[in-house]
């Protein structure tokens, strides 16, 4: 008979990469709040989540950023993400605000934001990032493949973070990844048959990221998969919480 | 950490070439990830070509390769309805099928309308169980709502005799309310786990609402992985004994076997 671990919870830190913390108006979304965000990572073992607000995501980002702030309220377990619109937002003030809260990562959704991720839009901004070291996160819903190459390969000392990857973008995201060496992908949507084997021989262990898009998805059902990929402990670290914790440069 | 041997039947695989997603059927890989996951037994089936017959000998020839650890789902289309009949008698009475599949946004019409009751009166006669792809909400999917799952409500009372499988349970939210509603007032409508959108919370709700005795694991192998499908349901908050229900006794009874047919 099959053989499962029917009361999973990770063997290895975890540091989910992917979470939305805040209510959204279109919907009743399960977990909206802090607590409930901090519970369901105690039931399979997620220690630290870096953590965005869908306010900032889908309308306000300095608004967005502001109420993440609050909700985060100096739990130490949340890492705050911070979501820009580089073709709307006072880069001074934004960058003074990610100064003033200790941001290690930028959120960008350019067509929830209504704005080409080309280069003379965001130039500037992923100057910044770049200057700033700081690591920028992009799911792959959000912008056109053709754009978005032609304006990251200019960057080649940016780090960024493509999300949301799902088996429909198999054809052009497997060649993205590979063509962009600075590119690192989080696999919470990921889940094609093979879908790690297919990731650690394109771009290698140190770049793939655990992320779950909790609350649109359980943070479970990854963690667990990865956890029956038959790979070193080390590699199933590297990738649940080592690999963010060195790109975002802190120690969890 | 918590091992346990329990019976894991999966309701919901494909078979057959998809380059588009750079994937081959090739049976040693499908074992081997059967195995990761702790799945004893798959039911394949295979919908994209224009011929059922084509379709239905794919899963023939991929199930008599393994027939302990696979299983056949037919599938028929309306679109060519004087085939549909015959083709039912050979898939269930000579390929040993187990089961329909159907995909209603392959048809213009809903999947109640009167154009595919030929179908169903077959396999109402037959006692056939028939899944059927099931998605409901917003998004770019607009042609699926012919399969939306509250259209089964009215097909589960006009066909008693079939045990309706809502694969994916409607996938969003809108489906999902849709299917349990349906599940909820007709005792032979099933639920189906597979998804690509499925919400934190979303097993524990089909648990809540419905008990946990209609409720089927699925994989959608080979476009997500089994394990990805078996940790939606271990990670779960729900009990154990619903566990080993979803992940395969409950399969046990909508496909009429015995746990000695499936255990590996």
């Amino acid at each position: 008979m099959g053989e499962v671990d029917i009361d999973f919870k990770s063997s290895v830190p975890v540091f989910d990469c992917n979470v939305s913390l805040g209510r959204v108006h279109t919907r009743r979304l399960v977990v909206d709040s802090a607590e409930g965000t901090i519970s369901a990572m105690d039931h399979v073992g997620v220690g630290h989540a870096l953590i965005h607000n869908p306010y900032g995501v889908n309308y306000d980002p300095v608004h967005g950023n502001n109420k993440l702030m609050e909700s985060i309220n100096g739990i130490p377990r949340f890492i705050p993400q911070f979501t820009c619109n580089p073709a709307t937002f006072d880069l001074d003030s934004f960058s003074k605000n990610v100064e003033i809260n200790n941001i290690k990562a930028i959120r960008m959704e350019p067509h929830k934001q209504n704005f080409p991720f080309v280069n003379w839009i965001v130039g500037e901004c992923m100057e910044w990032i770049v200057n700033k070291q700081l690591t920028l996160f992009i799911p792959v819903t959000e912008f056109n493949p053709e754009e978005f190459y032609n304006t990251i390969k200019m960057y080649p000392n940016s780090k960024v973070v493509l999300c949301d990857l799902h088996y429909s973008h198999v054809p052009w995201a497997l060649p993205l990844l590979k063509a962009l060496p600075n590119l690192y992908v989080e696999v919470s949507k990921f889940s094609i048959s093979d879908s790690l084997l297919r990731l650690l021989e394109i771009v290698g262990a140190s770049r793939i990221l655990y992320g779950s898009k909790f609350p649109y998805q359980p943070m479970g059902p990854q963690l667990y998969s990865l956890h029956r990929w038959g790979i070193s402990e080390s590699t199933l670290k590297a990738i649940c919480s080592g690999n963010l914790e060195a790109i975002l440069g802190i120690n969890i | 950490m918590n091992i346990i041997n329990t019976l894991v039947i999966d309701f919901h695989s494909h078979v057959g070439r998809m380059g588009n997603y750079n994937i081959i059927d090739d049976m040693d890989w499908y074992v081997k990830n059967l195995d990761a996951a702790g799945v004893d037994k798959s039911f394949v089936s295979y919908i994209f070509d224009g011929k059922a017959s084509n379709c239905n000998d794919i899963v023939y020839e991929f199930v008599q390769k393994n027939p302990k650890r696979f299983g056949g789902f037919a599938h028929v289309t309306p679109h060519y309805m004087d085939e549909a009949i015959p083709e039912l008698d050979r898939a269930f009475n000579k390929l040993e099928m187990k089961a329909l599949k159907i995909y209603p946004p392959f048809y213009p019409r809903p999947v109640n309308h009167e154009s595919w009751y030929p179908i169903f009166e077959w396999c109402n006669a037959n006692k056939i169980p028939v899944k059927s792809h099931t998605q409901y909400g917003p998004g770019e999917f607009k042609n699926d709502d012919s399969g939306r799952p509250i259209l089964f409500l009215d097909l589960a009372q006009k066909f008693p005799n079939i045990n309706w499988i809502l694969a994916h349970s409607g996938n969003m939210e809108e489906g999902r309310i849709e299917s349990v509603q349906a599940a909820k007032e007709c005792s032979n409508i099933y639920l189906e786990t597979c998804s690509s959108y499925g919400d934190h919370g979303t097993i524990e709700y089909f648990v809540d609402e419905l008990g946990d005795d209609r409720i089927l694991y699925g994989s959608d192998l080979p476009l997500i992985d089994a394990r990805f499908g078996v940790g939606r349901i271990v990670t779960a908050k729900i009990s154990e004994d619903s566990k080993r229900k979803i992940l395969g006794l409950n399969a046990l009874k909508v496909l009429n076997i015995n746990e000695s047919e499936i255990s590996i």
